[in-house]
């Protein structure tokens, strides 16, 4: 089961009344956007509720199960295992204009609960206003960036001047409706297929969630354990006779590295 | 050259052991979305290149009745 950009149904935009006259306005207005977000394994809906100080992203669970059983021969003459049953959580984003921390409240299949403060996060821009495309009836700019290991080109409008977008991608002087990285690996393509009107309605607030606090960067260590202790664990029931040489593990994540995953000597360089 | 109809032992090439080298690779889901593709590479020495074979087949066997996790 793969999936990629062209499999996608034709971008369809609920247009409730024009965000041109709306954002000429003072006062608060909010929008929520649907996001059709793809990658080389899965497809799914993910939702943007903004005003122009701040929004929330949620990435709703994913529970997709798999019928392909096969075993295949890659290049190499190694073997593939078939796709498993893909389980996440829920994760919405928490995000304001001013500041790039982003506070990413996760609900597990086990329904536990944790709040991740992610507050590494750089994000450049460069905008090129000559390099212009329409997405429905938008004009929209070309920009790129540089986020966690890859390149990735957005297209903005500024008829809608919220500076959020999807996942965490923020920071422009519009909203994002389309965004994918160069990467050959795994293609993230995010596609805006439904801008509406909320007005009035309220964004949730972090500070009503109860859940206890971590950084990402204890996230990390704890998940890096968890992987190896399984590793060790089942190096220990291998056939008779058979040894483990190596295990290499690529990260086709939308964060490829992150910030202390960076040699020191690297950092020094730009 | 007349052939004494006979063929020379040394000619026949005969593997007394062979490097079996074996890889198994899956596509993992973290839970929180993380895509991972994951490669593991195994060794053991075999008499030849079916029982290679054999051993890796059984490894994906047991992966597959869910006596390995993968």
């Amino acid at each position: 089961m793969k999936y990629n950009k062209h499999s996608i149904p034709l971008t369809v935009f609920v247009l409730i009344f024009p965000f041109l006259t709306l954002f000429g306005q003072k006062g608060e207005s909010s929008v929520i956007v649907e996001y059709r977000y793809s990658n080389a394994y899965y497809a799914n809906v993910e939702t943007l509720l903004s005003n122009q100080k701040e929004a929330v992203y949620v990435r709703p669970s994913l529970d997709v199960k798999s019928d392909d059983k096969e075993i295949k021969l890659n290049e190499e003459g190694g073997y593939v295992l078939p796709i498993g049953n893909i389980k996440s959580s829920a994760i919405s984003y928490f995000m304001n204009s001013t500041n790039y921390v982003v506070n990413e409240y996760t609900v597990n299949s086990d329904n536990k609960r944790y709040i991740a403060r992610d507050t590494s996060i750089v994000l450049s821009w460069k905008i090129d206003k000559k390099s212009m495309k329409k997405i429905s009836d938008y004009t929209c700019f070309k920009a790129t960036t540089n986020f966690r290991g890859r390149d990735y080109v957005a297209y903005y409008t500024e008829d809608i001047p919220l500076p959020f977008g999807p996942f965490k991608f923020k920071g422009l002087p519009g909203l994002i409706l389309e965004i994918q990285n160069l990467e050959d690996d795994n293609k993230h393509y995010w596609v805006a297929t439904k801008i509406k009107s909320a007005q009035g309605v309220k964004l949730p607030k972090l500070s009503e969630l109860t859940a206890p606090s971590l950084n990402k960067y204890q996230l990390f260590l704890m998940d890096r354990k968890i992987k190896t202790d399984r590793l060790n664990s089942e190096n220990a029931r291998l056939p008779q006779g058979v040894s483990f040489l190596n295990n290499t593990v690529e990260n086709l994540s939308i964060e490829k590295i992150y910030e202390w995953e960076t040699p020191e000597n690297d950092k020094n360089k730009k | 050259m007349i052939s004494s109809g006979f063929v020379d032992n040394n000619t026949i090439p005969v593997e007394d052991f062979y490097d079996c080298h074996y890889s198994i690779t899956r596509t993992s889901f973290g839970p929180d979305y993380e895509v991972y593709k994951e490669t593991r590479s195994y060794f053991t020495i075999v008499d030849n290149a079916v029982a290679c074979s054999g051993v890796a087949n059984m490894h994906l066997t047991n992966i597959r009745m869910g006596n390995r996790p993968w």
